[in-house]
């Protein structure tokens, strides 16, 4: 019997390792590889053709870059109003969509359908929605109060960090819903049955027994979420290209910057690029770390 | 188990298949961009590549290349590729991959730093190879730049026609309209333009700026250069940016006053164009590619007029840049012999009077000037040679930290709350900071000319030290 076991285990590690290995193949072929390619050129000045060994000068450049500075400090901004919207709505709606109501699936679909568009289409078409002239958004703004001056959505620095935001939880917030319907339909029913039967009201059912039970679940979505909004620019390069005057300007859309040249024609700081990676890599990697610690205790049930 | 184990594997097979036909398909099309003289097949055909980065003049070029490939008379087959985006990072991957194309179509905005290309080894000089009647057509002796197509007595490519410097676009019916003349100086043009937006009530508007593409260099930098203001200090041999204060602080006027077409700092070009061959707008600027723009792409139904760029004072104290186009750049692991007679076709008379009066351009030569019918180029002879106009000499070509210079002053005009002064000492720091480290680590050259004259600035004696 024992050896039985024994021959199936091995064979399911081998099918185990043929499902992997495809993904693992690519894993090193498409994301590995080239970050161990990239890495050499932090010590280097390159610009694409030759490449200049400079030592540690691109790490001390990059401490003493402004404009990165200036861009970590936005991506926190970002991700911080991202997050803070992105996933009490998500909450909120996945939560509601659990309920056994006519159309439930019809919202299901409309919410979820931002998260297959890419984003940097609709990076596009929220340029169109904000464009202050014949824009789609000033257009309804002019309708309700026609003496009302048109807002530059994304050419007000004091504004343009909402606007982009809003894009953001907008392209975002369907995906978090889907991860946090699961969570809530994998909750056992006779857990609220009891709960009613003892007389709990449905605030009550909701934070003493529905939230408790999806810490896992939860504690997986917000992973998820901040590494993205941590990560996102691609949009951000659509809709602003970082500015008005780097206002909007995240880690990662100036290292693309600096990557691939500032301007047409200017040349590519593909070392200096790669050396800031680095820095967002530690940055984005710190705060997992610090997340994951903080909320140890989520994924007990009690 | 030994089933699903097999299902498995089958099925890993089809991907693996399906990957491979994949990147099959990848490498065929990868032969014909696999340059060298060794695409030559059995049938004496000598295949050769070029690649491009220009789409205006394809229906041209597409119908010369066919002409070519029929009547070449060596069996060349010339493959003509246009590259959408990212040429240079495009050119960068290939070339690293040792399968350059054997032709690359050079302008001098293209974004391909000669110096760079010579340096990898990427590219090889022609200029030896050139026929006289090609010499003759196209000048070769005097359209020869240091840096920019030329590197000492090698020449590297020879450009075939100009793009002119910017000019002030203006919508006649407009400024007759409202009663406005065309402005001389930045001031006046701010004025102009709080005419035109006042009189407009939010119907149209005075000036626009295409925000997200180089608003600034559409003819605010040509208003600076030709005021003598440029970011190369060429005496000194260092970089200085301190001039631009005046253009920055007239400038601004647009913004303080709020008369720019809503959302111009976001804005693309062809918004900007096509919100203005609408009639909603007074002016913009650009150069002379506005011809074909205006006519086909977004054909305006006004009359539109090219006015002489403003400068600072009204008065003209430097030259204004116009761009070399047209030219080839052949690479090192090309068929030489077919490359420089493909270039021999694309420099002759009847190819680039052709190219010439389709109005893709100005004649670099006055040898071609004087064989093209001007009656055929249409509005293009409002963008004509003018004698403020030259070609500058490269400035080293740095990588500073942050934005560069142009990005750096348009966020200095629009927005009006910064502080211009410390805004153009931190540019010229950044600038010197990168031409200091890269001239000492061997990258580049300091370049100095001491008998500068910014009206001629390409005349002078280049010295190119390394400290």
């Amino acid at each position: 019997m024992k050896g039985q076991t024994n021959v199936l285990d091995r064979s399911r590690k081998r099918e185990a390792f043929l499902m992997l290995l495809p993904s693992v193949l690519l894993l090193i072929l498409v994301s590995i590889y080239p970050f161990i390619w990239m890495f050499r050129y932090v010590f280097y000045d390159y610009n694409g053709f030759v490449s200049y060994f400079v030592g540690m000068d691109n790490f001390k450049r990059g401490l003493k870059d402004q404009y990165f500075l200036n861009a970590v400090l936005h991506t926190f901004e970002y991700a911080f109003w991202k997050l803070i919207i992105v996933i009490p709505l998500a909450l909120i709606l996945g939560y509601i969509l659990t309920w056994k109501m006519r159309g439930m699936r019809l919202f299901q679909g409309v919410y979820f359908m931002p998260t297959i568009i890419s984003s940097a289409i609709s990076g596009m078409i929220f340029y169109f929605i904000f464009s202050p002239f014949n824009g789609v958004l000033n257009g309804i703004l002019r309708s309700i109060n026609p003496s009302r001056p048109a807002v530059d959505w994304l050419g007000n620095s004091q504004i343009v960090m909402y606007s982009v935001v809003a894009v953001a939880i907008w392209g975002g917030f369907g995906n978090y819903i889907t991860l946090m319907m699961s969570g809530f339909l994998g909750i056992p029913h006779d857990l609220y049955e009891s709960a009613r039967i003892d007389g709990a009201n449905e605030a009550t059912i909701f934070f003493r027994i529905t939230l408790p039970m999806l810490g896992p679940v939860l504690k997986v979505v917000l992973t998820i979420a901040i590494t993205t909004a941590f990560k996102d620019y691609e949009m951000i390069l659509v809709l602003t290209q970082g500015g008005p005057n780097h206002r909007t300007d995240v880690m990662f859309s100036y290292i693309y910057q600096m990557a691939f040249g500032t301007a047409p024609g200017a040349p590519s700081q593909l070392g200096y690029a790669a050396t800031l990676s680095l820095y967002a890599a530690v940055i984005v990697g710190i705060i997992t770390v610090i997340f994951t610690r903080l909320t140890r205790n989520m994924d007990d049930i009690q | 188990m030994k089933k699903r184990t097999v299902k498995i594997i089958s099925s890993m097979l089809a991907l693996g298949l399906a990957l491979g036909a994949c990147s099959k398909g990848g490498d065929t099309k990868q032969t014909g961009t696999d340059a060298s003289g060794s695409a030559n097949n059995a049938g004496g055909e000598k295949k050769i590549v070029a690649w491009t980065n220009n789409r205006h003049d394809k229906e041209y070029m597409e119908d010369q290349v066919k002409k070519f490939n029929e009547t070449n008379g060596e069996n060349i087959n010339l493959e003509y590729v246009i590259m959408t985006d990212d040429y240079v990072s495009t050119i960068q991957t290939a070339a690293a991959a040792g399968k350059a194309p054997d032709l690359l179509s050079m302008t001098a905005t293209a974004g391909i730093d000669l110096k760079t290309f010579v340096d990898a080894g990427i590219v090889v000089p022609i200029g030896d190879a050139l026929s006289d009647t090609y010499k003759e057509v196209n000048d070769v002796e005097h359209q020869k730049y240091e840096g920019l197509t030329s590197l000492g007595d090698d020449i590297y490519w020879v450009p075939t026609v100009i793009r002119s410097g910017t000019r002030l676009i203006y919508n006649k019916d407009l400024f007759d309209q409202v009663g406005v003349e065309v402005p001389k100086t930045v001031k006046e043009s701010v004025e102009v333009a709080k005419k035109i937006t006042e009189a407009g009530k939010g119907s149209f508007y005075g000036v626009v700026f295409p925000g997200a593409s180089a608003p600034f260099e559409r003819w605010l930098e040509g208003a600076a250069s030709m005021s003598g203001i440029y970011p190369y200090d060429y005496v000194n041999g260092k970089f200085d940016f301190m001039e631009y204060k005046q253009v920055i602080e007239d400038a601004r006027g647009f913004f303080t006053e709020d008369i720019t077409f809503p959302g111009s700092t976001t804005l693309k070009i062809d918004e900007a164009r096509a919100q203005f061959a609408n009639g909603v707008i007074g002016f913009y600027g650009n150069a002379s590619q506005e011809v074909g723009v205006l006519t086909e792409q977004f054909p305006a139904k006004f009359d539109w007029c090219a006015a002489s760029n403003p400068t600072v004072d009204g008065e003209i104290k430097g030259a204004l840049p116009m761009t070399l186009q047209g030219g080839w750049l052949v690479t090192k692991t090309a068929d030489y012999d077919s490359a420089i007679k493909a270039i021999e076709f694309f420099g002759s008379e009847d190819h680039v009077k052709g190219y010439l009066e389709r109005g893709y351009g100005l004649a670099c030569s006055d040898y071609m000037d004087s064989k093209v019918d001007k009656s055929k180029i249409g509005k293009l002879a409002e963008f004509s040679k003018q004698d403020y106009e030259s070609v500058y000499p490269l400035f080293p070509q740095v990588s500073p930290t942050g934005d560069n210079y142009r990005t750096t002053i348009w966020n200095l005009i629009a927005n009006v709350d910064m502080n211009i002064e410390d805004g153009l000492k931190d540019l010229t720091n950044r600038y010197n900071e990168a031409l200091d480290k890269e001239v000492k680590m061997g990258k580049i050259k300091r370049l100095v000319i001491k008998d500068y004259d910014p009206l001629h600035p390409s005349d002078g004696t280049f010295e190119y030290l390394s400290e």
